[in-house]
């Protein structure tokens, strides 16, 4: 529960592009609305900071490395959810085709859309994988392995 | 404690019987005398003489005895006249031999009594003590040299020593006291501690709370088709599960289930 309270936390739009922070500091986000501020520039606005929210090690090239040395404390940044988390970048993303029709930014765009999908599959991999087991399966278990040793002493 | 050695002459004691009336007692007990045929003559006795010196120059003051046998209206005899010259003569004793004790500063129970002491002595202070409780006196019996024993008492502090701790804190002890002991940071409000986490926690909550007009993971389908959408926003709503935010915070259309 914990790590859930602090994936809640916003993510850093100080480096955001401007579409997005005025898109973001809208009171109706829940409404539709397309950023009028969108420029050419949108696409590597996005592109950088979308690395500066990775960790040390992939902030540095592109496209990325796809060894995953996962450090909780470094994916801290990126580990976000909700409205205000992940899916700001996701929304960033989408307004590329509409801001540049230039094949280096589409290009871009698969890069980022298949890093992010990687990015979050290795997340939930790796949250999976090292989920701890709850105190109250392992008591049930321990309970219905005496309860029934108890059964079979009554029934001998 | 009146000694008197002048002679007066009988008119002056005439003159004041007739000035006060006070006196005018001892006129009457002077004519019960005087029927009773022992003396109607004014007498010129050392009590009566000092009686009516004194009165002679307070002549409008009656008399009042203070410390000394009243005069009784029996005939001035000089056996009752001498008793205050008694006392007279005693107030002149030798020089007592007794060797002066050493002054003990610290020590208060042994007060030897250099001055002529009567028979009947009060041990007077001279200093102020707002404690008089420890009054001593000699049992008459005791000679008028002997050095006087006062039971060891306590010494009456007019001003218990002040220790440190009496003093009280300056603000600067008190805040290093505060420093020594920490207030536990559990023991404090949350609302102190974690405002700006609260805030962010509240305005999440009601930005999450509000009825989204569009499907975010239908208009990403859409908008990324060329671009392997569907894989990324199949994979979104399953980071969302994970990491994602309770389902009864998140209002209508956020990421709906499949």
């Amino acid at each position: 529960m914990t790590n859930i309270h602090i994936q809640q936390v916003k993510i850093n739009v100080d480096g955001a592009p401007a579409a997005l922070k005025q898109w973001a500091s809208k009171r109706g986000r829940d409404v539709w609305a397309e950023p009028n501020k969108l420029t050419s520039g949108h696409s590597q606005e996005t592109l950088q900071w979308y690395l500066s929210l990775q960790p040390d090690s992939r902030s540095k090239t592109w496209p990325p490395t796809y060894d995953h040395d996962y450090d909780p404390s470094k994916w801290d940044n990126l580990r976000k959810s909700g409205p205000n988390g992940l899916y700001l970048v996701l929304m960033s993303l989408s307004w590329i085709p509409s801001s540049s029709g230039a094949p280096d930014d589409l290009e871009n765009l698969n890069l980022m859309v298949n890093d992010v999908i990687w990015v979050m599959n290795s997340l939930v991999k790796h949250f999976q994988e090292n989920r701890p087991l709850t105190s109250g399966s392992s008591r049930k278990r321990k309970s219905d392995a005496a309860s029934g040793a108890a059964k079979r002493i009554k029934s001998a | 404690m009146v000694s008197s050695t002048s002679v007066a002459s009988g008119h002056e004691v005439q003159e004041r019987q007739e000035v006060t009336p006070s006196n005018q007692e001892r006129t009457n007990s002077k004519s019960i005398d005087s029927q009773q045929g022992t003396s109607t003559e004014p007498v010129d006795s050392p009590a009566s003489v000092a009686s009516s010196q004194f009165n002679s120059n307070i002549p409008a003051i009656p008399f009042v005895s203070r410390g000394c046998v009243p005069p009784s209206p029996s005939p001035p005899t000089p056996t009752t006249v001498q008793a205050p010259t008694a006392v007279v003569h005693i107030q002149a004793p030798t020089i007592p031999e007794v060797p002066a004790p050493i002054p003990d500063p610290d020590s208060t129970s042994i007060i030897s009594s250099p001055s002529p002491t009567p028979a009947a002595v009060s041990i007077p202070d001279p200093t102020p003590n707002p404690d008089p409780a420890p009054v001593f006196e000699v049992p008459a019996s005791a000679p008028a040299n002997s050095v006087l024993v006062v039971p060891s008492v306590p010494a009456p502090q007019l001003s218990p020593t002040p220790s440190l701790d009496s003093y009280p804190k300056p603000l600067s002890k008190v805040a290093s006291v505060v420093e020594q002991n920490p207030v536990d940071s559990s023991q404090l409000p949350a609302s102190r501690m974690t405002r700006s986490k609260q805030k962010d926690t509240l305005e999440n909550e009601e930005e999450d709370k509000k009825v989204w007009t569009y499907d975010p993971a239908e208009y990403l389908k859409d908008v990324l088709a060329n671009h392997n959408g569907v894989v990324l926003v199949k994979a979104f709503k399953e980071y969302e599960k994970v990491f994602g935010v309770p389902s009864s915070r998140v209002s209508f259309n956020w990421l709906p289930n499949d």
